[in-house]
């Protein structure tokens, strides 16, 4: 079945970079003549760095030259994204911008926005997840929010730190549904694996990190996946509703990992770069990949990527400032 | 079954791929600034076009060999190559200045050798049953254990207990700085970015140890020759030698590699904590404890064991739950994952074969890590014989570039620059150092877990006995420092007119 | 020549002060007095604590401490290398993004091995080999990414 799916997106695929590569055709033969450095504002081991790190290996194989995944953690991503946005625009510096791009403003912990990189392609939709332990007396999404009415604060969940994506997640999930953000109290964590080992010791109540990072554990039956927040249900776990069926207000939240270059990047230098992207994205080994994760392949160049991204920050504003968190 | 195992662990392609990869972690771990996190990460596209077997293979032998040839820069240079090299730096520089590198490495080399063997064997044995305790941490036990880690830094330090609690209160300082976890307040950054995320491990390291030994080096250069030794033992008399010293401790290589094998298996604990603790403990229970950090092989053994039984430890969790025990096992799963195998209970009933074949490989790894070992250790020794004049600059130019390696940022060096200089008047008024890096590891993880903590409990401080391992942990804790306290106040009102030794 | 146990005390109880009094206007975390501050705090008054406590250990020694060896003809030697070093070490990290890996590494080995009394060619050979060395086990092996700077034209 799998196999038919990769298939038909590969399919898909190829039919929509044939469509870029006519349009583009007249231009965007740029490549580089030594290293690329490839920065991750995330840490090794974590979703970004694996899409990236793949991704990386496979447009260095499209280009004939080595591009350098480094990793420049640190600051809540404030870190990493500067890394980007200031380096020089020359090509020779890209990088994973994350959603992060568009709630770190809206907290106060930099100034950088969106309009400070250039977004090439869209590497992956990372749609949050609502799981809890599995000797958890919840079963639905509505149950916990129910519980946490009856007693604002006594629950808790965790997931990123404080004005983190995982905590927007949840805080605007709550006000969605008319609540107090703060009845599920945030237990700030320092990323989504030690948020989990919180979850499984008992030390938290509900987790929303990305479905797929929680996906090994609650196929082993370790965590219980009450809800996934996205418009449609994650292939790989097709028995978890989503939080548009089960909710009245519908909502909805995922992450999104692009590649990205420094603020005035050529445009020669981006689309000869968005042109690889989708091709190398077209790939089988690219596909594998995606299945691995329990993952679907995405799609998406500059242009839908640039209108993306402004509305997911647009929103994502909205979210922040609705749950208090702006500054 | 078995056979079929034993056949792909030993098929020629595999066994090419294994000492290829010890190859190469030997060379990653010896280069200061590069840890096993890193070789592991540079290793993942060429997984990709491995089968899992060999993948893992690598990527295990990769980790063996560069925790073990993190002593090799250590050793000669005072630079852990590692940071789990960095417990008993001091000791394996000081043997080297006595004109003892190679036995020290030898020891290094051979009791992480039999570290990682015993790892390994516990591994097999217990994993799921000591997976289960590890899981069932959270925040509360995580803080106490921390604590107890952090205890050991007394016992390792070498000077007065005013001394080394000073030396331990500046590694806690430096622990602070970056953002908090509980606001996300920027601290004493100076509104720099690349301190947000507070002081790198690694620069912090090659300055405190690495560039104070420079600093040192140079204003000696033209004391008589005689007083620096260039000679090394000949080969046969220091593996004797190192033979001799596992022989003689059998109880503190066996203890430690248990107890390194335990702390690894803990999420968050990987394997420098591990080298820290079993140094501290062997210290503590040892004839002659006076010893440690001036070149004791008892100590060589008792970190290398540990450190190398830690890299066992750490898949534990990993493939019990799919919840990596550190950084390296954090790749290794993505790398399981994308193979199509999802690590976890049932990867024991499901993929057997993968299981048998990555404790087959640990094996294999280890024993192949001696000979590849012993040929590193022969080639780097070589460095002794090149005069501090050379050794000085080329040093410096290393511990350069290796801290901008790690971090990607000039700070980096301005960090080795600001606690190299605080490293070396810090050993000039006779205050240990090793406290304050096992500050530095453990302040962050203590001050994470106790605010996360608060703010589960909405600040009761009572939370913290109330869950059955918290109890324990902590009613031990609070046992070791109340035995502090009396010691300390024993050593004031009886010491007036001793002086800093 | 005063005890150093005591301007020891002295810097460390200062230093220890300064980090606790800067920690006092972090934020507190909500309904409860603590947060960010708290750990600074501790490990501020923590360095007082030893700072004071290493100080009075000091004034109760006499203070005639005078190491007889260094008595003999002192050399300048020593103190120039080590600032040299440290001034390698602002060189390089000052240049190293606007001049590039090899335009920095190069002078400051060479300038230090001269400095330190190799003969001159020795020191250039090994100067130029060193630096290629670092070049292709950190840039061309291990792939990190070290600046070009002004030799970005002829990169590769």
């Amino acid at each position: 079945m799998t196999k038919a799916l990769n298939r038909l997106l590969g399919a898909s695929a190829i039919g929509l970079t044939a469509l870029v590569a006519t349009q583009a055709a007249a231009e965007c033969d740029w490549k580089p003549e030594r290293a690329v450095t490839y920065v991750v504002p995330w840490g090794a081991g974590g979703g970004t760095d694996a899409n990236s790190r793949m991704l990386a290996s496979l447009l260095s194989q499209e280009f004939g030259q080595p591009f350098n995944v480094v990793n420049r953690t640190g600051g809540n991503g404030v870190t990493g994204h500067s890394a980007i946005a200031r380096a020089k625009p020359d090509g020779y510096t890209v990088g994973a911008v994350t959603v992060e791009i568009n709630t770190m403003h809206w907290v106060g912990l930099t100034d950088l926005t969106y309009e400070n990189v250039t977004p090439i392609a869209l590497v992956d939709i990372v749609p949050a997840g609502f799981t809890v332990g599995k000797d958890s007396p919840f079963n639905s999404v509505q149950e916990v929010l129910d519980a946490a009415k009856a007693e604002p604060g006594k629950l808790t969940g965790s997931g990123t730190s404080q004005g983190g994506i995982w905590h927007l997640a949840l805080a605007g999930l709550l006000n969605a549904e008319g609540m107090d953000p703060e009845a599920i109290r945030w237990i700030p964590s320092k990323g989504a694996a030690p948020a989990m080992k919180e979850l499984m010791a008992g030390g938290v109540d509900v987790v929303t990190v990305a479905q797929s990072e929680a996906k090994t554990l609650i196929e082993q039956g370790e965590l219980k996946g009450l809800g996934y927040m996205h418009t449609e249900r994650m292939a790989a776990l097709p028995d978890i509703p989503t939080t548009a069926e089960q909710l009245a207000s519908g909502f909805t939240l995922a992450a999104f990992i692009t590649v990205s270059g420094p603020e005035g990047l050529d445009k020669e230098i981006a689309c000869s770069y968005e042109k690889a992207a989708l091709k190398v994205m077209a790939t089988p080994e690219w596909a594998d990949f995606k299945a691995s994760r329990g993952a679907d392949v995405v799609l998406m160049g500059t242009d839908d990527l640039n209108e993306f991204v402004k509305a997911s920050d647009a929103s994502l504003g909205e979210t922040i400032k609705a749950i208090g968190l702006a500054k | 079954m078995l056979s079929d195992v034993l056949l792909t662990v030993l098929a020629p392609s595999n066994l090419i791929i294994i000492a290829a990869a010890t190859f190469y972690g030997c060379f990653v771990g010896a280069v200061p600034g590069l840890t096993a996190t890193m070789a592991v990460a540079l290793l993942v596209p060429f997984t990709f076009f491995l089968d899992p077997i060999p993948a893992i293979s690598a990527i295990v032998a990769t980790t063996t060999t560069a925790i073990f040839a993190g002593d090799i820069s250590g050793t000669l240079l005072r630079i852990p190559g590692t940071p789990a090299s960095a417990a008993y730096v001091d000791d394996a520089h000081a043997l080297s200045q006595a004109g003892k590198a190679r036995t020290s490495l030898f020891v290094s080399l051979i009791t992480a050798a039999i570290g990682g063997v015993i790892g390994v064997i516990i591994l097999m044995l217990v994993a799921p049953q000591l997976a289960r305790i590890a899981i069932s941490f959270s925040s509360f036990e995580t803080f106490w254990l921390a604590c107890l880690g952090l205890t050991c830094a007394i016992f390792v330090g070498g000077g007065t207990v005013p001394k080394s609690f000073a030396s331990l209160c500046i590694g806690l300082a430096i622990a602070c700085v970056g953002i908090d976890v509980a606001v996300g307040h920027p601290r004493y950054t100076f509104g720099t970015f690349d301190l947000l995320d507070g002081i790198s491990f690694i620069p912090a390291m090659i300055g405190i140890f690495a560039f104070s030994e420079v600093l040192r080096n140079v204003q000696i250069l033209d004391k008589p020759a005689e007083t620096i030794i260039h000679a090394t033992e000949k080969v046969g008399a220091a593996m004797k030698a190192a033979l001799a010293v596992v022989f003689k401790y059998p109880k503190t290589v066996g203890g430690s590699s248990v107890l390194g094998t335990l702390v690894g298996a803990l999420p968050g604990a990987g394997a420098d904590i591990a080298a820290w603790i079993s140094y501290a403990l062997t210290r503590r229970f040892s004839k002659d404890p006076e010893k440690f950090g001036k070149g004791s092989l008892e100590g060589v053994a008792a970190g290398g064991s540990a450190n190398n039984a830690a890299i066992g430890g750490a898949w534990t969790p990993a493939l019990v739950f799919g919840i990596p025990g550190d950084s390296v096992t954090a790749i290794a799963i993505g790398v399981l994952l994308l193979k199509g195998l999802t690590p976890g209970p049932r990867i024991f009933v499901d993929q057997p074969e993968l299981t048998s074949a990555l404790f087959g490989s640990f094996l294999v790894a280890n024993i192949m890590m001696v000979p590849v070992g012993i040929l590193a250790i022969l080639a780097s020794t070589f460095i002794l014989k090149v005069p501090r004049a050379v050794m000085a600059p080329v040093i410096l130019l290393f511990s350069m570039v290796g801290a901008f390696a790690i971090a990607g940022t000039v700070t980096a060096i301005w960090i080795v620059l600001a606690l190299g200089l605080m490293g070396y008047y810090m050993e000039k008024v006779g205050i240990p150092l090793a406290p304050a890096i096992l500050g530095i590891v453990l302040g962050k993880i203590i001050e994470d877990n106790f605010m996360v903590s608060m703010i589960k409990a909405q600040g009761d401080l009572s939370a913290f006995f109330d869950r059955q391992y918290s109890m324990v942990l902590g009613i031990i804790t609070l046992g070791l420092w109340g035995l502090l306290v009396l010691r300390s106040i024993r050593e004031i009102s009886r010491s007036k007119p001793q002086t800093e030794g | 020549m005063i005890n150093k146990d005591i301007i020891t005390g002295v810097i460390l109880t200062g230093a220890g002060a300064w980090f606790a009094w800067e920690a006092q206007s972090f934020p507190t975390m909500g309904g409860m007095t603590y947060g960010p501050g708290l750990f600074p705090t501790i490990a501020g008054l923590g360095l007082v604590l030893c700072g004071v406590m290493i100080l009075v250990t000091g004034l109760m020694q006499p203070a005639v401490e005078e190491a007889p060896a260094e008595t003999g003809p002192k050399s300048n030697w020593p103190l120039i290398n080590a600032l040299a070093i440290i001034a390698s070490v602002v060189f390089f990290a000052l240049g190293l993004d606007p001049l590039g890996f090899h335009v920095v590494a190069f002078p400051v080995l060479l300038v230090l091995l001269l400095l330190f009394r190799i003969i001159w060619w020795k020191a250039l050979l090994l100067a130029v080999f060193v630096t290629f060395l670092v070049h292709f086990i950190f840039y061309s092996f291990l792939h990190v990414p070290l600046p070009w700077g002004l030799l970005e034209p002829i990169a590769w």
